[in-house]
């Protein structure tokens, strides 16, 4: 019998429906795996376009501060090129004081090509509408090779994404917050992008692009704080030193009994008809305290500030300018805090040193005088710290050296990051580059600030040469990024040379409240002098080298002879005494 | 008796009919692993392309969060600061004008305008200060969580030195970030080092 080989029909049939079925489940898996393939592609290329555009505006920023204050003024105009319009947004000639002061702040640019072409030939254009592209520079030169074939140029173009920046409604100060919105669409289909991807965050805006008003709003907010420091000095310096107040009180009126002048003899906070004394008397030691210690803590840290300084020398390296601008910082900060927590003591002492309640003249009066004269003798006594001179004197010394340092250490540290930038600006990283080159705008700045009204003796350069200097350095630093196409730091260049050209106006609603404080140091120097001039008065008064003209009573009294008298005779002497001196005036009218 | 020739025959013929099922299913089993491994990669790219998505959406709602807290620290002086003592957040019953109830509107703003967030995150942490070598410091901490698995996606911690006044305030200001997302240890108390050298 012959064996039957080969496939009966109904094993056939049944092998290629099989087969078949096979085929389709296996083809429909590649394609529904290939087109979630191409779907993951397409989200994943949205995600990293929004993730790059979100880093590339960060970084924008990062090297030019007036980037965010540039696009809002773009934002603002109709006629938008939107392949370009982010790449030099600030390059036109533009009011800054203007643009700052808006105080509302939105931008919202939709399909911003991701990458655009500005000629046929497709040689320059523009990545993400941030980053120009030329023929002539390096990086993208190369059609397919290189750069482009990284980017996958092709399939990039399809793509285009929104930019929505607003201030932060909820943040205070409003303004000082600003959300970045970024979506980016897929522009490769016949019907609008079904799946957009969206990026969302938010970004602390830079001193540069802030409105005045917010600007204002942080300044006086750091400025409530900027006494704390010295007055934390000045309780530890006491506590160190073991020190009391009454106790103070006390070792003065020791000094004034044992004084050979009467007026200075009957000081006696114990009396009970000067309780009140007291307690005023150590309101307005305390002031004193706070000046004499807030004058010398500075005294002593300048001094050791200069010697650090002295032992920098003169170098122009990198370490040693940073030393120099910390050092310099460090001095203006002090001459800011001091000068915070002096003018007030100061009203404070002038409003002791007036005799209260000396009228009517009764025998009590001359009793009123007791702080004045307690005051007096102890600002008139010589200074620890230089012994040929009143501690009031050393004071006005101290107090007019602070618009010199502060002025001079700004000068300095400008002059230092300066010379460093000029010198050294090919061989510094790019981020030592923006670094010092935003630090020497700053202390161009805090120098020139309102500097006509700084009464600082010695020679002082004007604003007009510093602004020169500063200048002359923006124009090195805009060749040598533009020679390397460093566009962002060229745009960072043009913005502050213009700013430069406009500071007087824009600092003037801009720095108010630094004018403010920069105002107290003129009126410091007055103050103390009329300090001085008062405790003179009081000194004489004490001597008895001069009378005083007591309210209500027009006649002179003599406040030594007074005191004498009562010492020597009691309280109804001193009665008789003002009799005696009322009489002798009215004679002497009707003579 | 079947001949020993009958019984190769039989078992040849069966050995041939039952060719045909096996070599179907030889070619199925192999098509199917290649697909299966086709199906399994393009997953784990769909896996990867979403771990990708959902890390950059957390640390940028990370860092909105610091930037809030941040202004939020300039909009008062330090003395006044609502941050003396530790607070953390989200605070449930916050109310409107605090700063809990601030920052949960700024966020909400943020969920309102990508729905996907407010699907799939969650955020807490806090804020706290400490003063070093007369440095004030802002000490900024923030955890981003997946809403529906509870696992946590990153854990960063930022240190911000508080300006002191105009000359800081116009000059560079220094900022630290560290990413803890990779650290098994729990939460740090100690400054980093280089604000910690200082």
């Amino acid at each position: 019998m012959r064996a039957r080989v080969g496939f009966t029909i109904i094993e056939m049939i049944f092998a290629v429906v099989l087969l078949a079925f096979f085929i389709y489940f296996i083809a429909n898996s590649f394609v529904s795996t290939k087109k979630q393939h191409h779907m993951n592609s397409e989200y994943l290329t949205r995600a990293y376009i929004a993730d790059v555009v979100i880093k590339l505006i960060k970084e924008r920023i990062e090297v030019n501060p007036n980037f965010l204050a540039g696009i809002n003024n773009i934002g603002n105009n109709n006629n938008l090129d939107k392949s370009s319009c982010l790449v030099n947004p600030i390059a036109e000639n533009i009011n800054f004081n203007q643009l700052l002061n808006k105080p509302d702040y939105k931008v919202a640019l939709r399909d911003i090509p991701v990458i655009s072409y500005a000629d046929a030939d497709k040689e320059s254009g523009f990545y993400f509408g941030i980053i120009e592209f030329k023929p002539e520079n390096d990086l993208f030169r190369g059609s397919e090779s290189g750069f482009k074939t990284f980017l996958n140029v092709n399939e990039l173009e399809k793509y285009s994404y929104d930019l929505k920046i607003s201030n932060d409604s909820q943040a205070n100060p409003v303004g000082l917050v600003k959300i970045i919105e970024v979506t980016v669409r897929y522009n490769g289909l016949n019907q609008p992008d079904p799946s957009p991807f969206k990026l969302t965050t938010k970004i602390v805006c830079p001193v540069s692009s802030m409105s005045s008003a917010t600007y204002e709003e942080i300044q006086k907010n750091l400025f409530k704080e900027i006494a704390s420091d010295i007055y934390t000095s000045i309780e530890a310096d006491l506590a160190r030193g073991g020190f009391s107040l009454s106790a103070l009180v006390a070792g003065i009126e020791r000094d004034c009994k044992a004084s050979t002048f009467s007026t200075m003899k009957i000081v006696d906070l114990g009396m009970p008809e000067n309780a009140p004394d007291r307690p005023r008397a150590e309101a307005a030691f305390k002031q004193i305290l706070v000046l004499h210690c807030a004058l010398e803590l500075y005294q002593e840290a300048i001094s050791e500030l200069n010697s650090e300084l002295a032992l920098l020398g003169d170098k122009d390296d990198v370490v040693s300018t940073v030393k120099v601008m910390d050092n310099s910082v460090q001095k203006a900060q002090w001459a800011l805090q001091v000068l915070e927590v002096t003018v007030d003591p100061i009203d404070d002492i002038l409003l002791a040193l007036k005799p209260a309640g000396i009228a009517p003249p009764s025998p009590d009066a001359m009793f009123n005088y007791q702080v004045p004269i307690m005051a007096m003798r102890y600002l008139l006594s010589a200074s620890e710290n230089d012994r040929d001179s009143t501690r009031i004197s050393r004071f006005v010394t101290i107090a007019e050296s602070l618009p010199q340092e502060y002025s001079q250490s700004m000068q300095e540290a400008f002059t230092r990051v300066n010379r460093l930038l000029q010198s050294s600006y090919r061989k510094l990283t790019p981020r030592q580059l923006q670094k010092y080159s935003r630090s020497m705008l700053s202390f161009y700045q805090l120098a020139s600030i309102n500097s006509s009204r700084l009464t600082v003796s010695g020679p002082r350069r004007t604003a007009t040469e510093l602004a020169q200097q500063a200048s002359s350095t923006l124009s090195l630093l805009y060749s040598f990024y533009g020679e390397n196409n460093y566009l962002a730091g060229v745009e960072f260049v043009e913005c502050e040379k213009q700013k430069l050209q406009q500071f007087n106006s824009i600092s003037a609603t801009r720095l108010k409240e630094m004018i403010k404080k920069i105002q107290k140091f003129n009126n410091l120097g007055g103050k103390l002098n009329q300090l001085k001039a008062e405790l003179s008065k009081i000194d004489a008064v004490a001597r008895g080298a001069q009378s005083v003209n007591l309210v209500s009573a027009p006649y002179d009294v003599n406040m030594d002879e007074l005191c004498d008298v009562y010492l020597k005779r009691g309280r109804q002497a001193v009665t008789e005494y003002l009799e005696r001196c009322r009489r002798e005036y009215e004679a002497s009218l009707q003579n | 008796m079947q001949k020993l020739s009958d019984i190769k025959s039989g078992l040849n013929r069966t050995n041939k009919r039952g060719m045909a099922l096996p070599v179907v299913l030889v070619l199925f089993s192999t098509l199917s692993i290649g697909i299966f491994s086709l199906w399994i990669i393009t997953n784990q790219e769909r896996g990867s392309s979403k771990n990708f998505v959902v890390n950059t959406k957390a640390a940028l709602l990370a860092d909105a969060i610091h930037v809030f807290l941040t202004a939020q620290a300039y909009s008062a002086p330090w003395s006044e600061r609502f941050f003396k003592e530790k607070q953390r957040f989200p605070i449930s019953s916050a109310g409107t004008g605090t700063w809990a109830g601030k920052l949960q509107a700024s966020i909400a703003e943020m969920y309102k305008s990508d729905p996907w967030l407010a699907a799939n995150l969650d955020y807490r942490g806090d804020i706290s200060s400490t003063v070093k070598d007369d440095q004030k410091i802002i000490i900024i901490s923030v955890i981003i969580e997946n809403r529906r698995t509870g696992d946590m996606i990153c854990r960063h911690k930022y240190y911000e030195v508080y300006k002191r006044d105009l000359i800081d305030t116009i000059g560079e200001g220094v900022s630290l970030f560290v990413d803890e997302t990779e650290s098994s240890d729990s939460p740090s108390e100690d400054l980093p080092p280089e604000l910690s050298q200082t």
